[in-house]
């Protein structure tokens, strides 16, 4: 595939380059690296009935596809149709401030306690689905992300299987980590859950200071 | 009445056993599959050597529009590699080849960036200062404020040439999508392009 023609982002990009040094250093380690594939797992053999079950199930979500298709016309879109589709709407969007976060989410999105480090970069974002994200950098490239959202669902987008959780009952506050650190605060007044991401584990100690905020 | 006048009519040959036999394979794994042999060590890294040789610069160019930092690009881009020998993914071409490469340095950069956020040190701005190219750091400040789904969009349009529907494929988005960042990612730099040359 050819590239565009010279425009100037290209000609930004073209100043990122690799250096000879760094090229070595780069097959170096590809070089020495691990690359032992793993072995696929074994599928028992099923037995005929579940086989045929399967089977059914598929011909099922066929017939399912082919009516959507076929009852849903408005969805078919002309050939000659060249017009992009509009969108109704982006999943999310980056505001300015926290009242701006506020309105945008619909309801008053409340900064954190404390934090471990002092920020010195902040970025607001709206979810579309109702979630505020604040996301904080700090000095040393530390960051603290927290969300808040109506209900009480875990609203962390965290999916990681933690080895280590622990209740803070002074703060009804769940920490999750592993080794008695812990990187992941979630917790819900009973209206909004909350979430606290930080890129530096703590303890647990630690934890329940910061979510306690700081002395008056 | 002969044989040959009327000869029974035939069904394929055998093409519903094969699109079975083919389903089967998909959805029903059934056998446990060796690992493949390793191919020696002199040959892996021969690949490596072609590999960072064919797409090594547009490998770290994307992570490098993720990122900001040299050195974090440079270790997504080893990374790319490894996963790409690792994994001895089955490619099409040489330009699924390369879409392959890209969308696992994408993934791998935006994992970096939500582990660890920015670094302070950019050392593209810091080049662009010292070669005194005013209007190349008005389009970088531009296009690094923009959120990252609309500069992956951007990147891959403008420095790769990639149309949407590839765009999309990469980043395993739909077009429509990929058309709306592409077209809002456009918007926020309007005005500054208007001011160096436009992108068009």
């Amino acid at each position: 595939m050819d590239k565009p023609e010279k425009n100037p982002y290209r000609e930004l990009m073209e100043q990122v380059n690799l250096t000879p040094e760094a090229r070595e250093r780069i097959l170096t380690n590809v070089q020495q690296a691990d690359l032992s594939p793993q072995a696929k797992k074994v599928v028992p053999l099923r037995s005929k009935q579940q086989t045929w079950r399967r089977w059914a199930s598929l011909a099922a979500c066929l017939v399912v596809v082919v009516a959507a298709v076929l009852a849903v016309p408005q969805f078919r879109g002309s050939d000659n149709d060249t017009t992009p589709p509009q969108l109704t709407g982006t999943p999310f969007h980056q505001v300015d401030t926290l009242a701006a976060l506020s309105d945008a989410v619909g309801f008053p999105v409340t900064e954190p306690a404390a934090l471990p480090f002092d920020p010195v970069n902040t970025a607001y974002t709206a979810y579309d689905e109702g979630t505020a994200e604040i996301t904080y950098t700090g000095p040393d490239s530390q960051t603290a992300t927290y969300r808040q959202s109506l209900g009480t669902a875990d609203n962390s987008g965290d999916y990681t299987l933690y080895e280590d959780t622990q209740v803070v009952p002074e703060n009804n506050a769940t920490l999750k980590g592993q080794d008695q650190r812990y990187t992941l605060a979630l917790w819900t007044d009973g209206t909004y859950t909350y979430s606290l991401r930080l890129s530096s584990a703590l303890s647990a100690d630690a934890w329940q200071a910061l979510l306690d905020g700081p002395a008056p | 009445m002969s044989a040959l006048c009327c000869p029974r009519a035939r069904t394929g040959p055998g093409w519903f056993s094969a699109l079975k036999e083919a389903l089967r394979r998909v959805f029903f794994s059934t056998e446990e599959t060796a690992p493949p042999l390793q191919p020696s060590r002199a040959k892996v890294n021969e690949r490596a050597t072609a590999l960072l040789d064919r797409h090594g610069e547009s490998i770290l160019r994307l992570a490098y529009s993720y990122l900001h930092n040299q050195s974090d690009a440079e270790d997504i881009l080893q990374d790319t590699l490894i996963q790409y020998l690792r994994t001895s993914p089955t490619l099409e071409s040489p330009a699924h080849e390369k879409a392959w490469l890209l969308r696992v340095a994408g993934n791998l950069s935006k994992n970096l960036l939500r582990a660890q956020g920015y670094r302070q040190a950019d050392q593209l701005e810091e080049t662009l200062v010292a070669q005194e190219r005013e209007d190349l750091s008005y389009v970088w400040d531009a296009v690094k404020a923009l959120p990252v789904p609309y500069r992956e969009a951007i990147h891959l349009f403008y420095y790769e040439g990639y149309s949407t529907a590839q765009i999309a494929q990469i980043l395993d988005q739909k077009e429509s999508t990929v058309r709306s960042r592409l077209k809002r990612g456009r918007e926020k730099l309007k005005p500054l392009l208007e001011e160096v040359g436009a992108l068009g």
